[in-house]
C-alpha cells in the first residue's frame, strides 16, 4: 500500500478509535485469575510495577502502577493509596481507576476526590510532610483497582524496599522491580530469597536492574515466628553517593553515612554563654562522671518537654540547641543535640547516635549501609561501659533504654564518623517479676490479701507500667484493677512505688478486699493456688511448622503465696509439686503445708531466644503443662 | 429579644437570679497563688487544672462572629505538659484567627519570669481542602508553670460555634458570653452530667452569660456509647430572624412541621406513597395472603435479597426505588423506605422511623433539629403493636435491629405527624447446651452446641462468612486443650432461624481428677471468668447495647465406680425492677447431672445509681458459675 497523505490520516483515525476503545474494553476481568491465588487470599494483585530512576544525584523519581482485584470486604484496604510528599518531593500525577468483576470501568478517580492532608497531624507540632490519599473501595465485590502515580524528588537518599508481600492473604499475578541508574551512580542492593536481576541499558544510555515475578502466593505468616527480613523475600537499595538538601555524601560505609550527619549537625550545637554556666555551677562540685552525667539528664528532664518536628531534610537535621534552650522544647533531634553540647560544656564527650525506635525492634542488616532509623538517642562513653540517654522523656529512668532502645544496633555520631553499636541488652534473669502475698481466707471463701509485686528490667514495661508508675492515682487505680488478674477484687488502698536506676523497678502494693475468692461446694472449699498470674497462653495448633519459633523477650516470675487458713478446714487434695523443663524454661509449682498455712511457690523461667521449626509442638506442650498446673485447685474439708 | 429555654438551662436561670458577676484577670496578670499552686483543689490526681477559660462570641446584623477566647492553665506535673501545646482547625473560605498570644510564667528563685511565645512557634499550615491548621506550642512549659493563651476567631457567615466546659481536666472556671443583636433569636443545647453554676440573661438575651465552676475531669469508662453525649458542653441554633417592619422569619420548625414537609418530598414521601411501579410486585410477593404478618415476612425477605447494602446510612433517599432495585443495592433510607413504600401498598401500616446510630451520639427531643437524625428503619403497626424492623443487615433476623441502631428513642415519621418511641430490639439470646461423659481420668468426651439468635446470632453468622469455617474453628479453639471430631454448622446464611454450631469433641485439662475424686465445673465454655466492672464507682450509664440472654444447659454422665458427693445449690437472683436475674439448678437423674444456668439481662441501660448493685449481682453469677461437681469413687 501507497502511503498518501489520506491513507496516513485514515491510519491515525484508526489508531486513535482503537485508542479510544481500548480504554473501555474490559480490563482485569476476575476470570482472569488462577484459582490458585485466589485461595484463601481476600485479594490478588494483578499487576504491579515499581521503578526506581535515578537521573542525577539531586534528581530521582519514583514510579509506581498498582491494579489490584478485591475479593471481599477484608480487601478493601488494599482499594486505597497513599502517597507521601513534602517539599524535596512532588507528586507529578495520581491516577486511579475502578473496575466492576467483568472489567468493565465503573469508576474514574477525580482529581479533586483524593484527599490531600498533613501526614501526621495531631501527632506532629511542626511539619512539613503531606499526603495524597484515594480510597476506590466499592460495595459489589470482587472489583478491580488500578493506580498510577508519580512522585519526583530533588535528591538521592533512600531508594524504597521491595517486599514481593506484606500480607499472606494477598497474592501476585504479576509484579517489576526496577532501578534506572546512569553508571556512575550505580546502587547497591541486596536480596533475600530473591534471584539476581536482568541488566540492561537504558535507551538514554543509563543502566537498570529489575527483578520480575509472576503467580507468587504467599506462604502463610506464623506466630512467634522470626522477623519478616528473615523470612519474607524482599530486596533491599541504597545509593553509595547521595545528596538531601544540599547536602552531599556517601553511604558505602557505616562511617561515611556518620560523616553526613556531622554536616548536618555542624554549628549547631553553640549554647548560650548562661546556660553554660548554669550547668558548670550545677556540676561543680560532684565527683564522678556519672554523677555529673545524671545530673545533665535530670536538668534536661525538668527544663524540656518533646515536641514531634518533621521540618526541613527529611526531619534528618535537628534545630539548635541554642533554640533548645530558649523554648525548653524539642524533638528526638533537638532534644539529644541539646544533651551532647550540655555535656560537652562540662568538659564530656557523648554522641548523638542514629537509631530505630520501636518494640519491633527492626533489625539494622550491618553488612548492607543503610537509613534503618527514625530516632535519635544519646551514648556517653564511661569508664568500663557505654551510658545511654532517651533525651525525649520527662521521666524515664537515667540510662535505661527498654524494649523502645535496647537490645539493637545503632549508629554512633562519633568524630571519626559513624560507627554501628549495640545498645543495652537485658538478659532474662534481670526481668524479673516477683510477688509475695498474704491471703487471709475464711469458711465461706471470702478473703483479704497484701500483696506486693516488683516489677524489674523489661517487666517494668509491664502493660504500660513504665508510664503509670509516673501518673496520677486515678490513672494509676486503672493499671491495677486492668492488671490484677483476680476474678473479682476490691481495692482498699494501693501503691506504685517507682525506683528509676539503670535497671529500674516498680513496686505494687496492693490491699485487696477478695469476696468469694474460693468456693465453697457442700463441705468442701476450693482454692486456686495460684492467686494472680495464671498462664493462658497456647500457641495454636498447626500441621506442620515451617518457620524457626522465636522468643523475644526472656523473664522470669516468682509468685510465693501464703494462705491463712481457718482451722476448721483441713486438706482433702494437695496436689503433687510439678517441674518442667525444656529448652523454652522452666516452670516449678510446689504447694506446703505450714503452721496452718497453705505456701503456694511457681517460678517460671522464659528463655530468649531461636529455636528449630521441629521444636513448635514442643512448645505447645510446654504450655500446656503450665496452664494446667496454674489452674489447679486445692480442696479443703470443713471439719464442722 | 427572646429566648427558648431548654429544661436545663431553665433551671440554671432560675439559680442564676441570685448570682453575680466575677471578673476575671485580665492576660499576664498572674498571681502569687496560681504560681505556688501544687494541687488542683478539686482533684488531688490532676495533672493539670484549667484555672479560667473564657470565651465570648458576639455576632452583627450580617452574622459574622468574632469569638474571643482567653484560657489559663496551670501545669502540676509532667504528664500535664502536653496542655502547652495547642492546635485548632479553621475552615478556609469563612474564618480567620488574629491577635494569638500566649505566656508561659514560672516562679524562679522567687521572681516570676514570663515567656511570650514567639511567631515561630506557630505554625499554620494547610490540613486539607476545606480546612487550614493552626498549630502552636508554649516555651518554657515545665512542672509547675502557668500558662495561657488568647485569640480571636473571625467568621462570616457562621453560625455561634459550641462551647465546652468540660475538659479531660479539671475546670475552675469557664463562662461563655453570647452577644447576639434583636433580630436573632437562638435556642440552646446544653448537654452533660454538670449542672450551669449560672446563668445570667440581660436586655431579653441579647447578652448571656453561662457560667460553670469546678468543673470535674470527663473520665472515660467502660460500656460507654458515645463519650460525647455525656462531655459538658453548650450549642445554639438559629431560631427566628426578626426585622422590624416584617413577620418573624422562623427557622425552627417543629416535629409536626418537619415530619408534614418530608411527606412532600419527592425522595421521601411522594415516592414512599408513590412509586406505582411497586404494584404489580407486591401484589405477586402477597398474592391470596390475608394474614398482616405473612405480608410483612414476604416483603422484608424480597427488600433483603434485593438490595444489598452499602454500609451508607441516611434520611433520605439519593435515588429513587427503581433505580435501587436495579442497582441491587442501596443505603439504610433506600432500603427501609422501600421496605415502607411496599408495605403500605401490601395494606400494612407502616411508617419510617428516624433514629441516631451510637456514633452519632444521643438525640434530644427537645431539639427540633432534624440533622440529629442519621440512619432510617421501618416500623409496623399490628393488632395495635408497633415492632421495629430493618432490612440491611443480612446476618440478623427480621426481630432484630442492627447494633449501630440501639441508641436510646427513635421518630416515628407517620403520616398524621411524629410519634417518639423507644428502639428496641429481640433480645439477644446465646444457647450453650452439652452432652458429655466424664472418665475418671476427668477427660469430657460428647456434644456441644451453641445456638445464637438476635444480635448474637449475627454476630455469629458475621464471623463465620468473614472468617470462614477453618479461622473460624481456630478462633474458637485458641487456648483450649480441646481435640475436635466433627463439626456442624446450620443456618449461617438463613437469618430467620437461629444459627446454630454442633462439635463432636473430647475436652481435656479441664476437670481436675485425683484418683479417689474428680472435681469438675460445669461451664467447660463461656463461663463468666471476671467482673468486667471492676470499679466501685460509676459516674455515667453503663449502656449493654441490647437485652440478652446467656443460657447454659450442661449434661455430665458420671462413670462407673463413681458417686455424686456434692453438687451446687441452685440459686436466683434478681436485679430490682426487673432489671436482669440470674437462675442456677441442678438436678441428677440417673447417672446424668444436669446444671443449668440463665443469665437474663431486660434492658439495655443502666444507670450510675444501679450500678453497685448490677456490679455485685455480677460478683454473685461469677462466684456461683466457678463452682464444682465432686464425684467420688465408691
Amino acid at each position: 500500500m501507497k502511503m498518501t497523505k489520506n491513507t496516513l490520516l485514515l491510519v491515525t483515525m484508526m489508531v486513535c478509535f482503537s485508542l479510544a476503545w481500548a480504554d473501555s474494553d474490559p480490563k482485569y476481568p476476575v476470570s482472569g485469575i488462577p484459582e490458585t491465588l485466589t485461595k484463601g487470599c481476600y485479594a490478588v494483585v494483578r499487576e504491579e510495577s515499581q521503578t526506581f530512576d535515578i537521573y542525577a544525584i539531586n534528581k530521582t523519581s519514583q514510579t509506581v502502577r498498582r491494579v489490584v482485584t478485591i475479593l471481599n470486604k477484608k480487601g478493601d484496604g488494599a482499594a486505597q493509596m497513599a502517597v507521601p510528599y513534602d517539599k524535596f518531593r512532588h507528586v507529578a500525577y495520581f491516577h486511579g481507576i475502578a473496575y466492576d468483576a467483568s472489567g468493565k470501568i465503573i469508576k474514574k478517580l477525580k482529581q479533586n476526590e483524593i484527599l490531600d492532608r498533613s501526614s501526621i497531624s495531631g501527632y506532629s507540632l511542626f511539619e512539613d510532610n503531606r499526603i495524597k490519599i484515594a480510597d476506590l473501595s466499592q460495595t459489589a465485590y470482587p472489583y478491580t483497582v488500578e493506580f498510577e502515580y508519580q512522585v519526583e524528588m530533588k535528591f538521592l537518599y533512600s531508594i524504597p524496599d521491595f517486599l514481593l508481600y506484606v500480607d499472606d492473604e494477598i497474592s501476585t499475578q504479576r509484579s517489576v522491580y526496577k532501578i534506572t541508574y546512569p553508571s556512575a551512580l550505580q546502587p547497591r542492593f541486596k536480596t533475600f530469597k530473591i534471584g539476581e536481576p536482568k541488566k540492561e541499558k537504558e535507551p538514554d544510555g543509563r543502566e537498570s536492574v529489575s527483578w520480575s515475578f509472576e503467580n507468587i502466593v504467599p506462604e502463610k505468616f506464623e506466630k512467634s515466628g522470626p522477623d519478616y527480613h528473615k523470612t519474607l523475600p524482599h530486596i533491599l537499595a541504597a545509593p553509595d553517593q547521595f545528596e538531601y538538601g544540599g547536602y552531599q555524601g556517601r553511604m558505602d560505609t557505616w562511617q561515611n553515612l556518620g560523616k553526613w550527619q556531622i554536616q548536618l549537625n555542624k554549628g549547631r550545637d553553640v549554647l548560650p554563654e548562661k546556660a553554660i554556666s548554669t550547668i558548670r555551677d550545677l556540676t561543680r562540685n560532684m565527683k564522678t562522671n556519672e554523677e555529673k552525667i545524671k545530673a545533665v539528664y535530670e536538668f534536661l528532664q525538668n527544663k524540656t518537654r518533646y515536641v514531634s518536628i518533621q521540618l526541613g531534610i527529611g526531619g534528618l537535621q535537628p534545630f539548635e540547641a541554642k533554640t533548645v534552650d530558649e523554648v525548653s522544647y524539642g524533638d528526638c533531634k533537638a532534644l539529644s543535640n541539646y544533651t551532647v553540647a550540655l555535656l560537652h560544656a562540662i568538659g564530656i564527650n557523648s554522641y548523638y547516635t542514629i537509631i530505630y525506635g520501636g518494640d519491633d525492634n527492626k533489625p539494622v542488616i550491618p553488612d548492607f549501609v543503610g537509613d534503618y532509623f527514625n530516632h535519635i538517642v544519646v551514648a556517653v562513653p564511661n569508664e568500663k561501659d557505654t551510658l545511654w540517654l532517651e533525651c525525649t522523656s520527662q521521666t524515664k529512668p537515667f540510662g535505661y533504654m527498654g524494649r523502645f532502645t535496647g537490645e539493637r544496633k545503632a549508629l554512633m555520631i562519633t568524630e571519626e564518623g559513624g560507627k554501628l553499636v549495640n545498645t543495652p541488652s537485658y538478659p532474662t534473669e534481670k526481668n524479673l517479676q516477683s510477688r509475695t502475698a498474704e491471703v487471709y481466707v475464711d469458711t465461706k471463701g471470702n478473703a483479704s490479701a497484701k500483696i506486693k509485686t516488683t516489677y524489674a528490667g523489661l517487666q517494668y514495661e509491664n502493660n504500660g507500667l513504665d508510664f503509670y508508675v509516673n501518673y496520677e492515682k486515678d490513672e494509676q487505680k486503672k493499671w491495677v484493677q486492668q492488671n490484677t488478674e483476680i476474678p473479682s477484687f476490691d481495692i482498699n488502698s494501693f501503691v506504685i512505688t517507682n525506683k528509676k536506676n539503670r535497671s529500674p523497678t516498680a513496686i505494687v502494693e496492693l490491699n485487696l478486699t477478695l469476696n468469694r475468692l474460693a468456693t465453697v461446694s457442700g463441705k468442701r472449699l476450693f482454692l486456686t493456688g495460684n492467686l494472680m498470674n495464671r498462664s493462658t497462653y497456647m500457641p495454636e495448633r498447626v500441621e506442620k511448622r515451617r518457620t524457626n519459633v522465636v522468643l523475644k523477650m526472656g523473664y522470669v516470675d516468682l509468685d510465693t503465696i501464703r494462705f491463712h487458713l481457718p482451722e476448721e478446714l483441713y486438706s482433702e487434695f494437695l496436689p503433687e509439686p510439678l517441674k518442667v523443663k525444656s529448652r523454652f524454661g522452666e516452670y516449678e509449682a510446689a504447694f506446703k503445708i505450714d503452721q496452718g498455712k497453705v505456701v503456694y511457690v511457681r517460678k517460671m523461667v522464659l528463655n530468649k531466644g531461636e529455636f528449630p521449626p521441629e521444636s513448635y509442638n514442643e512448645l505447645i506442650e510446654f504450655y500446656k503443662s503450665i496452664n494446667k498446673a496454674d489452674n489447679i485447685k486445692l480442696v479443703f474439708l470443713n471439719k464442722t | 429579644m427572646v429566648m427558648r429555654i431548654s429544661a436545663i438551662s431553665l433551671v440554671a436561670c432560675l439559680i442564676s437570679l441570685s448570682a453575680h458577676s466575677q471578673k476575671l484577670p485580665k492576660f499576664g496578670e498572674v498571681t502569687a497563688e496560681e504560681l505556688k499552686m501544687t494541687t488542683c483543689p478539686i482533684d488531688s490526681s490532676a495533672s493539670a487544672v484549667i484555672l479560667f477559660d473564657k470565651g465570648e462570641i458576639s455576632l452583627d446584623g450580617d452574622l459574622r462572629a468574632t469569638f474571643k477566647r482567653h484560657i489559663r492553665i496551670k501545669i502540676l506535673t509532667k504528664g500535664g505538659l502536653d496542655w502547652g501545646n495547642y492546635s485548632l482547625r479553621l475552615r478556609r473560605a469563612n474564618q480567620g484567627i488574629s491577635k494569638l498570644k500566649g505566656s508561659t510564667y514560672n516562679l524562679e528563685g522567687g521572681t516570676v519570669v514570663v515567656s511570650a511565645m514567639e511567631d515561630k512557634s506557630v505554625f499554620r499550615g494547610k490540613f486539607d481542602k476545606f480546612r487550614d491548621q493552626v498549630k502552636f506550642t508554649l516555651p518554657n512549659v515545665k512542672e509547675g508553670s502557668v500558662i495561657e493563651y488568647s485569640y480571636v476567631l473571625n467568621s462570616t457567615a457562621s453560625l455561634l460555634p459550641d462551647w465546652q466546659f468540660q475538659y479531660s481536666i479539671p475546670n475552675l472556671w469557664s463562662e461563655y458570653a453570647v452577644n447576639i443583636p434583636t433580630m436573632f433569636t437562638f435556642r440552646k443545647d446544653v448537654r452533660g452530667f454538670v449542672p450551669l453554676t449560672r446563668h445570667e440573661s440581660k436586655n431579653e438575651g441579647d447578652h448571656e452569660l453561662f457560667v460553670m465552676t469546678d468543673v470535674p475531669a470527663f473520665k472515660e469508662e467502660p460500656f460507654l456509647t458515645n463519650p460525647d453525649d455525656f462531655i459538658s458542653k453548650i450549642s445554639f441554633y438559629i431560631s427566628e430572624v426578626i426585622i422590624p417592619g416584617t413577620p418573624v422569619y422562623s427557622l425552627i420548625k417543629s416535629w409536626e412541621t418537619i415530619v408534614k414537609e418530608y411527606y412532600k418530598e419527592d425522595s421521601f414521601g411522594v415516592q414512599i406513597n408513590g412509586s406505582g411501579f411497586l404494584k404489580k410486585t407486591v401484589e405477586e410477593l402477597t398474592a391470596g395472603m390475608t394474614d398482616p404478618e405473612k405480608k410483612i415476612e414476604a416483603i422484608y425477605k424480597y427488600v433483603k435479597s434485593s438490595v444489598a447494602w452499602n454500609s451508607l446510612t441516611d434520611r433520605i433517599p439519593d435515588r429513587t426505588f427503581k433505580k435501587v432495585l436495579e442497582d441491587k443495592k442501596g443505603s439504610s433510607s433506600e432500603i427501609n423506605l422501600l421496605m415502607v413504600c411496599m408495605l403500605r401498598k401490601a395494606g400494612v401500616l407502616a411508617d419510617p422511623m428516624f433514629l441516631s446510630t451510637r456514633d452519632n451520639g444521643l438525640v434530644r427531643e427537645f431539639l427540633t433539629q432534624v440533622d440529629q437524625f442519621n440512619d432510617v428503619i421501618c416500623v409496623v403497626t399490628v393488632g395495635g403493636k408497633k415492632r421495629l424492623m430493618d432490612a440491611t443487615d443480612k446476618d440478623l433476623p427480621i426481630t432484630a435491629l442492627p447494633e449501630r441502631c440501639m441508641n436510646g428513642k427513635g421518630m416515628i415519621v407517620g403520616e398524621n405527624g411524629p410519634e417518639w418511641i423507644p428502639i428496641i430490639s429481640a433480645r439477644s439470646r446465646k444457647i450453650i447446651s452439652a452432652d458429655l461423659k466424664i472418665d475418671p481420668a476427668g477427660e469430657l468426651t460428647g456434644t456441644l452446641i451453641i445456638t445464637g439468635d438476635g444480635i448474637q446470632g449475627g454476630d455469629m453468622r458475621r464471623s463465620y462468612r468473614e472468617l470462614g469455617e477453618e479461622k473460624y474453628m481456630k478462633a474458637m479453639l485458641e487456648g483450649k486443650s480441646w481435640e475436635v471430631g466433627k463439626s456442624e454448622f446450620k443456618n449461617m446464611q438463613d437469618p430467620s432461624v437461629p444459627a446454630a454450631e454442633n462439635h463432636q469433641l473430647i475436652i481435656r485439662e479441664h476437670a481436675q481428677a485425683s484418683g479417689s475424686a474428680i472435681y469438675v465445673n460445669p461451664f467447660v465454655i463461656d463461663r463468666m471468668e471476671e467482673n468486667q466492672f471492676k470499679s466501685e464507682r460509676r459516674e455515667y450509664p453503663v449502656d449493654f447495647t441490647c437485652p440478652f440472654e446467656k443460657l447454659h444447659t450442661i449434661k455430665i454422665a458420671v462413670p462407673d465406680g463413681f458417686i455424686t458427693e456434692d453438687l451446687p445449690k441452685p440459686k436466683l437472683i434478681g436485679l430490682p425492677g426487673g432489671g436482669g436475674k440470674y437462675t442456677y439448678s441442678v438436678m441428677q437423674v440417673g447417672n446424668t447431672i444436669s446444671v443449668t444456668s440463665q443469665l437474663i439481662i431486660n434492658k439495655s441501660v443502666f444507670v450510675p445509681d444501679e450500678y453497685p448493685v448490677l456490679r455485685e449481682f455480677y460478683n454473685q453469677v461469677l462466684a456461683k458459675q466457678a463452682e464444682q461437681l465432686v464425684l467420688k469413687k465408691k
